[in-house]
């Protein structure tokens, strides 16, 4: 599926339709309605940071949904991780 | 007519408000003393809106429809839109009357920004709201301007922008006081490796640029030059905002500090009482240990 219904999913995620207090869509049935690819649907609903930036969503997206879905601690060591290269065990 | 009282801008990381206490006491006290500064300053100018440029990021607009600018016409906004800013949900009262003459002012001029009747304000204007209004409740005119997503209004657009609010704000029939706040900026990095990396070489020289009112050295930079500030530090186009309306006058930087758990080089500058504004009062010297940090 093209980047761009990735990126809309998790916009959808962060901006509910509604009043102000209404919670946030699950992402499982985000990635349904937008005909995600396994891969972007494990991301999405698993907010696996990393995934989702080598998919290439927006940085600036990505960093609003890493704030609302991880704690501040773990989206840093995230981050972290990311600028260590991978290493296959 | 009305009058610009006050113009200023601040850095708005959203940790200033959501943990504040990660950063080292001085550097804090440091921000929060000119950020209460200004919040001095803008109650003595006794404005009666204010007129919030900041950026977006992803919560009003999407790549179907991404606006280099838009002006909040509404009765009223909703904010903060993240749950975790430390700072309650609530109404922010709008502007519509001068919203819309900002509008009409705007496209007289061969602007054309979007507007909106319903915007959703994140940490990009909470933060600042949040500590240099207070309870006061003034109401907000926001205008959120690209600086996220390519390709972006240039920084000498966005300068031009501010020249067009200055002249509409003057022009306004109604005899009121108007402050115009800039919240962005200025280095830092989002949502990559690099986040906590902060450019102090060049949140100085920009600032200084400012404070010499010479912004034309700065208008001169491009995309990729900002770049090296790092992706967020493209929000600096709103200060540039605040600098086309301050006429090329010099800023007062009140404070500066890279507070890399904050993500951001965190500035504080004014142009309230320089040469050309209206009778708006000069923020006393930041005193940071007379300030109480804020939650």
């Amino acid at each position: 599926m093209a980047l761009y219904a990735l990126q809309k999913a998790i916009y959808d995620y962060l901006n509910p339709k509604g009043p102000p207090e209404a919670p946030h869509p699950e992402r499982a049935a985000l990635a349904a309605a937008y005909g995600l690819t396994d891969a972007e649907r494990a991301a999405l609903v698993g907010a696996d940071v990393r995934a989702l930036a080598e998919l290439g969503v927006h940085p600036v997206l990505l960093n609003s949904f890493a704030r609302a879905c991880l704690s501040r601690e773990a989206y840093r060591a995230t981050l972290a991780a990311m600028a260590r290269p991978e290493t296959s065990g | 007519m009305a009058s610009l009282v006050a113009a200023v801008a601040a850095s708005h990381a959203p940790t200033i408000t959501a943990a504040p206490e990660t950063a080292e006491a001085g550097p804090r006290a440091r921000v929060y003393g000119a950020m209460a500064a200004l919040r001095d300053e803008l109650a003595a100018a006794r404005a009666d809106v204010l007129v919030v440029c900041s950026n977006e990021h992803f919560t009003n607009f999407f790549l179907d429809n991404f606006p280099p600018f838009c002006i909040g016409i509404g009765d009223q906004h909703t904010g903060p839109a993240e749950s975790w800013l430390r700072i309650p949900p609530r109404v922010v009262p709008g502007h519509r009357a001068l919203g819309t003459w900002l509008l009409e002012q705007a496209l007289a001029a061969d602007f054309d920004p979007a507007f909106s009747e319903e915007l959703r304000l994140d940490h990009g204007i909470m933060t600042v709201l949040h500590l240099l209004d207070g309870d006061r409740r003034t109401p907000v005119v926001p205008i959120i301007q690209n600086c996220a997503v390519h390709p972006m209004p240039s920084l000498r657009r966005c300068f031009r922008l501010g020249q067009v609010l200055r002249r509409a704000i003057e022009a306004w029939p109604a005899p009121a006081r108007v402050a115009l706040i800039g919240a962005g900026g200025l280095s830092h990095w989002v949502g990559r490796p690099e986040m906590g990396r902060i450019n102090a070489e060049f949140d100085r020289w920009f600032l200084g640029r400012l404070a010499a009112g010479r912004p034309e050295e700065i208008l001169q930079l491009r995309d990729a030059d900002v770049e090296a500030a790092g992706n967020g530090a493209h929000e600096i186009r709103s200060w540039l905002t605040v600098a086309g309306a301050a006429g090329g006058a010099r800023g007062r930087v009140l404070a500066y500090e890279p507070i890399a758990p904050w993500v951001t080089g965190m500035g504080v500058l004014t142009y309230t009482g320089a040469p050309g504004l209206a009778d708006g009062p000069r923020a006393p010297a930041p005193d940071s240990r007379a300030h109480a940090e804020e939650r």
